[in-house]
């Protein structure tokens, strides 16, 4: 028969089981987060670190994470001098066989076991694989050692290189901060009207697509016109087009800007300067205007303006997006209309309804369009890349680009141009997190 | 008279708010693709001749017979396989993201941060990481005694390729390289994004359900999950392949200049050499074209098919 009690007992025992058992579940669970949130983070720190470092501490081996400073010096005929050290060999006797062999510096450990962290320290070495065995660690005794080094001091014996007792060469590391790499990098390209480049594209890109993208997506949720639907189909087909075919003619478009602007005024010039209009003797004092100055009017003014290389032609494509409107429209779609018909009923138009009820109901909308159109536009590069050649308006992702290539192995200083190009992204991205969620399930799931 | 069928908020001024949009639209989407429709048809050095000649469908022939390209299209299409590999590692992240544990906000925003960072700057950070003396990646496969490659240079005879088939084709290691960059910036990013909301909008009744009948959590996750989100997958799907097919620009232009021996290049940065390298806006224009006609086809036959098998409930 069973026993009341010793069911209970059994009972209790599974639940506590089962308790520890998903105890011990959620354990591995935030271990393997973690151990995925650190191959994400570390390549940051990375660069972070390597910013910091001399030259020639970013490419010590083994790599160290908090960037230090290395100095060597050793004692050579009594005097102290600067040196290399080339090797370090210890000559080591064996414990277990008694043996005596010369085996390098860094197969010496002095500490603890792994496996047991508190027992006392012992000396062991990790002597050199033989061909077909692995190499083992052995307990040993050290009994001497020798450094190889290279003088560095300038006189007669520079560059000799010599060997000396082990304790008479010393690294000597300290903690250092390279802050240095910063402003150098800062001074090395034009990184300051860099910024004011990207900033006034941002911003403009930002606030005119916000803009733009409510106006119509307003059109398309809240207002009836005929081909209403046939034209918003046809916006979300045009998230299909790649890239390259619309970037093509307005490539070409700008950088025949000027040629085709001042084809326009001369054609201008020529139909009015042919019409009776002109001879007109009042508006002869304006001709010399039309033969003259409408021509560099095209060529020289207008087209610095507006042609290729000019912030119209790196903000202007950026204006207009299919997608912030079928985000916005989808966000507009949801709204309740309670409030619309009421103010329609007071009185107000389409404008100020948009204005007054539809944009302060969607603020949460419109700061989530802001937040990536801000992010999508500091890092376009394609675009500037091809139709900017001016010097004084490039944007900061081309001109780390030709940072790499004038720099290409000064990777501190590399490190140090992405962390001045990254960091406004960071902090965008920190301020506005929450927006990128809401974005990304708005845009994404009802498409 | 027939009453006509316009609501209260009829109005005309419709118009009027889709003007600014409709303006730019027309400007940079619209008129544009019929431009390159016309420039596929045409040659023109744009930088040395003032007008571009007709030559009828001579880009395209010479497109068909252009090795180069095929080689690219390859390349491009080999990028891509990491697409499925990228959104089974969003999934499995979301999943495990979807326990139940704190500090998920942490944590995704962490494992967004590469995603959001992503442009010149990351690929600079990756050139040092793939540095085959002093980067990371080496450094630390050093540690644990395995010589690393020259990641973005190197390359790799297949001894068994030679061995078993007898052909001998050199494989460089700087497609692996983007292919890992690529998924170590796109997994925690939008798609885990999209499918952690797909998975906190499944009823839980249903697995309720799924747990009286003692379902597995496998068939749990076969028949439930899985099917739930077939929406979600079929959208990123669609998404990243449209994406995959323009993708690569960046990574070739800043990292590896197409290299080596072009097998970093792909469609779109080969778009971008004879545009702006070679001055051929004709032939960029019937390369690009091929790549939305392409892309469009795709499209539609994953609509076509992919309709099927989701589950719309």
């Amino acid at each position: 028969m069973t026993d009341p009690r010793g069911r209970a007992a059994a009972d209790h025992r599974e639940l506590r089981r089962r308790r520890i058992l998903k105890f011990l579940r959620l354990g591995v669970l935030y271990v393997v987060l973690t151990v995925i949130g650190l191959t994400m983070v570390l390549p940051f720190l990375w660069m972070l670190s390597t910013s910091l470092k001399t030259p020639r501490a970013a490419v010590e081996i083994p790599p160290t994470w908090i960037p230090r400073e290395t100095e060597t010096s050793a004692t050579y005929e009594g005097k102290p001098v600067a040196a290399h050290i080339l090797a370090k060999t210890a000559l080591v006797k064996r414990l277990d066989t008694g043996q005596t062999l010369t085996v390098y510096e860094q197969a010496v450990r002095t500490g603890p076991p792994w496996y047991a962290p508190w027992a006392a320290p012992v000396t062991t070495a990790s002597l050199p694989a033989v061909l077909g065995q692995r190499g083992v660690r052995v307990p040993v005794q050290v009994l001497s050692s020798v450094a190889r080094i290279r003088v560095l001091q300038p006189g007669p014996d520079n560059l000799k290189v010599v060997d000396v007792p082990g304790p008479a060469a010393v690294t000597r590391s300290w903690v250092s901060l390279k802050w240095d790499n910063y402003p150098t990098t800062w001074n090395k390209l034009p990184f300051g009207r860099s910024y004011i480049n990207t900033a006034i594209m941002a911003v403009t890109v930002t606030i005119g697509q916000v803009l733009t993208s409510s106006l119509a997506a307003f059109a398309f949720a809240r207002l009836r016109f005929p081909g209403r639907d046939k034209l918003f189909l046809g916006y979300l087909a045009t998230m299909m087009i790649p890239e390259a075919v619309t970037l093509i003619p307005v490539y070409v478009l700008f950088v025949r800007m000027p040629e085709a602007l001042n084809w326009v005024c001369t054609w201008t010039n020529h139909l009015l300067g042919s019409t009776w209009l002109l001879s007109w003797w009042p508006l002869r004092f304006v001709e010399n205007w039309f033969t003259q100055d409408f021509y560099f009017l095209g060529k020289y003014y207008v087209g610095r303006i507006v042609g290729g290389n000019s912030y119209f032609a790196l903000i202007a494509p950026g204006l207009f997006s299919a997608y912030g409107t079928f985000m916005l429209r989808q966000f507009f779609m949801n709204l309740p209309r309670e409030l619309e018909d009421a103010a329609r009923i007071d009185g107000c138009g389409n404008l100020r309804i948009y204005w007054h009820v539809t944009v302060p109901l969607s603020k949460v909308a419109l700061a989530t369009l802001a937040t990536f159109v801000f992010m999508g536009s500091w890092k376009e590069f394609m675009w500037p890349l091809i139709i900017n050649t001016n010097e004084n308006l490039l944007p900061l992702q081309v001109l780390l680009q030709r940072f790499v290539g004038q720099h290409g192995s000064e990777y501190t200083l590399l490190m140090a141009g992405s962390v001045i190009v990254l960091l406004p992204v960071i902090l965008v991205f920190f301020i506005g997190q929450r927006y990128f969620v809401k974005g990304i399930q708005l845009g994404g799931v009802k498409g | 008279m027939r009453p006509r069928n316009r609501g209260v908020d009829f109005s005309w001024g419709g118009y009027a708010f889709l003007m600014p949009n409709f303006i730019g639209f027309m400007l940079f989407v619209f008129l544009p693709v019929i431009a390159s429709l016309l420039l596929s048809f045409a040659s023109w050095e744009i930088l040395r001749e003032k007008t571009p000649t007709f030559v009828g469908l001579s880009n395209f022939a010479r497109l068909l017979a252009d090795q180069d390209f095929w080689f690219y299209i390859y390349n491009t299409a080999f990028l891509m396989l990491g697409i499925p590999i990228g959104m089974a590692l969003s999934l499995g992240l979301a999943l495990l993201l979807n326990k139940g544990i704190r500090m998920i906000r942490l944590f995704r925003i962490v494992y967004f941060l590469p995603t959001v960072t992503s442009g010149i700057a990351l690929l600079v950070l990756w050139l040092w990481i793939y540095q085959p003396l002093y980067g990371l990646v080496n450094q630390t496969l050093a540690r644990i005694g395995i010589e690393g490659p020259d990641w973005l240079g190197g390359s790799v005879s297949l001894q068994f390729l030679k061995d078993w088939f007898g052909i001998d084709p050199t494989c460089y290691w700087a497609k692996l390289a983007l292919m890992l960059m690529g998924l170590w910036t796109g997994v925690g990013g939008y798609n885990m994004i999209l499918y952690l909301a797909g998975l906190q909008g499944i009823n839980p009744e249903l697995y309720e359900a799924a747990e009286v009948d003692g379902a597995s959590s496998w068939q749990k996750f076969r028949h439930i999950t899985w099917q739930m989100l077939s929406p979600t997958t079929f959208f990123i799907f669609i998404m990243s392949l449209i994406d995959g097919f323009q993708g690569g620009f960046q990574a070739a232009y800043v990292m590896t200049r197409g290299g080596p021996a072009g097998s970093t290049t792909t469609i779109s940065f080969y778009i971008f050499q004879q545009l702006y390298e070679n001055d051929r806006v004709g032939y960029a224009s019937s390369i690009a074209w091929f790549l939305f006609l392409v892309i469009f086809l795709l499209t539609i036959v994953s609509w076509r098919y992919g309709g099927k098998v989701v589950h719309y409930d």
